[in-house]
């Protein structure tokens, strides 16, 4: 049978945590599993060092901490911001987003073709891209409170206007065009600069105490550019090049791959500090 | 020992005395209270988030002990170990810059 004592106490954490938010059945289950065990042992060892029952799970108790203190450390341990993004899912998050909307702008584009005109249609498939990236990405996010809605505009934005403005300036620039290397460096320049404008717009809205959060705009532009050029080559070699539908693919998966893994090092959480609360 | 002096030590050294053989939370509690010397008395309850926040983040990894008094035990993961070694190590590294700061001067 439980000490009286002891049941009390766990009675009142239990209080404590669900009043702090600490919520879900199997993890109170569980705190409370290993408070009892803990004050148990601690009741027993200080009983068989010579107090009284009554004095040593008083004791054991005192030892235990303030329900209320303990359960606003819990509180802290499981905010979901604490826990970091991984890596792996957040390059998959990334490149699905991605290949989604190449898909949907694909489809949409095969349907409008002939009603809308073509720079149209490019920006409503740049736009359609950033969105779906946005959406694979905050669906990561949004649990661990990193990001909210905006996350999605700020990246539909931003990946719309940098394919844009890199793709014209490349284009205006009167830089050779057509050759494999040539082709290459395109996607080298339009890629990273893509990233680098995601990268700053989605660093805005990024919310929490990221320990990466100085080097996000960096990363993104290196993963993006890096990825789209090496979803070139793999084009390149595999189809003879990446304009058709598998090319684009081909890209829109590497890119988001390597921009994912470049940006989820900066995605730790920095850690709760248990001892100053 | 003041709460300010552990600032970000904690989690090495609760790895450190899991990886030593402390499997569940009283263990860790009473290895880090006698090998500190009795100087590191944390109230016993928060080693419990602790546990479950290294847990969370992939360091440890805990499973429930059949039986009558069942009892949640702990152990290192791979990537724990790991982490361990690299704390460890920059601890090293930062006692000894700070020790030849501090050291008085030979006479």
């Amino acid at each position: 049978m439980r000490p009286a004592r002891i049941r009390r106490f766990l009675g009142g954490y239990r209080r404590e945590l669900a009043r702090h938010g600490v919520s879900g059945w199997r993890l109170r289950r569980r705190i409370l599993g290993e408070a009892g065990a803990h004050l148990r042992e601690a009741a027993r060892r200080l009983e068989a060092g010579g107090l009284e029952r009554d004095s040593a799970e008083e004791q054991a108790v005192r030892r235990f901490g303030e329900a209320a203190a303990l359960a606003r450390v819990w509180s802290a341990a499981c905010d979901p911001s604490g826990i970091p993004v991984r890596g792996m899912d957040w390059a998959g998050g990334s490149a699905a987003g991605l290949a989604v909307g190449l898909i949907a702008a694909l489809s949409l584009g095969g349907r409008l073709g002939q009603r809308v005109d073509g720079e149209l249609l490019f920006v409503g498939a740049a736009l359609l891209l950033g969105v779906c990236l946005g959406v694979g990405q905050w669906l990561l996010l949004r649990s661990r409170r990193l990001a909210g809605w905006t996350w999605i505009a700020a990246t539909g934005v931003a990946f719309c206007g940098g394919l844009l403005a890199t793709s014209f300036l490349w284009e205006s620039s009167g830089l050779p065009k057509g050759e494999p290397v040539q082709e290459l460096a395109a996607l080298l320049f339009i890629g990273g600069g893509t990233g680098a404008v995601v990268g700053a717009l989605q660093r805005l809205v990024l919310r929490g105490g990221l320990t990466g959060r100085g080097e996000w705009v960096l990363r993104s532009c290196v993963g993006m550019g890096l990825g789209t050029a090496a979803g070139g080559l793999a084009a390149e070699a595999a189809l003879g090049g990446f304009r058709s539908a598998t090319g684009l693919l081909l890209l829109c998966i590497a890119g988001g791959l390597a921009t994912g893994l470049s940006t989820a090092a900066a995605l730790r959480p920095r850690a709760p500090d248990y001892c100053s609360r | 020992m003041e709460g300010d002096a552990l600032k970000g030590h904690l989690d090495m050294l609760v790895m450190a005395v899991v990886a030593s053989g402390a499997t569940y939370g009283y263990a860790v509690i009473e290895a880090l209270r006698s090998r500190s010397g009795g100087r590191l008395d944390l109230p016993e309850g928060t080693i419990y988030p602790l546990l479950h926040r290294l847990e969370m983040r992939g360091l440890l990894r805990s499973r429930q002990t059949p039986g009558g008094r069942r009892k949640r035990v702990y152990r290192l993961t791979a990537a724990g170990q790991e982490a361990l070694e690299q704390q460890r190590e920059a601890w090293r590294s930062f006692a000894e810059v700070v020790g030849l700061v501090l050291a008085e001067e030979a006479p």
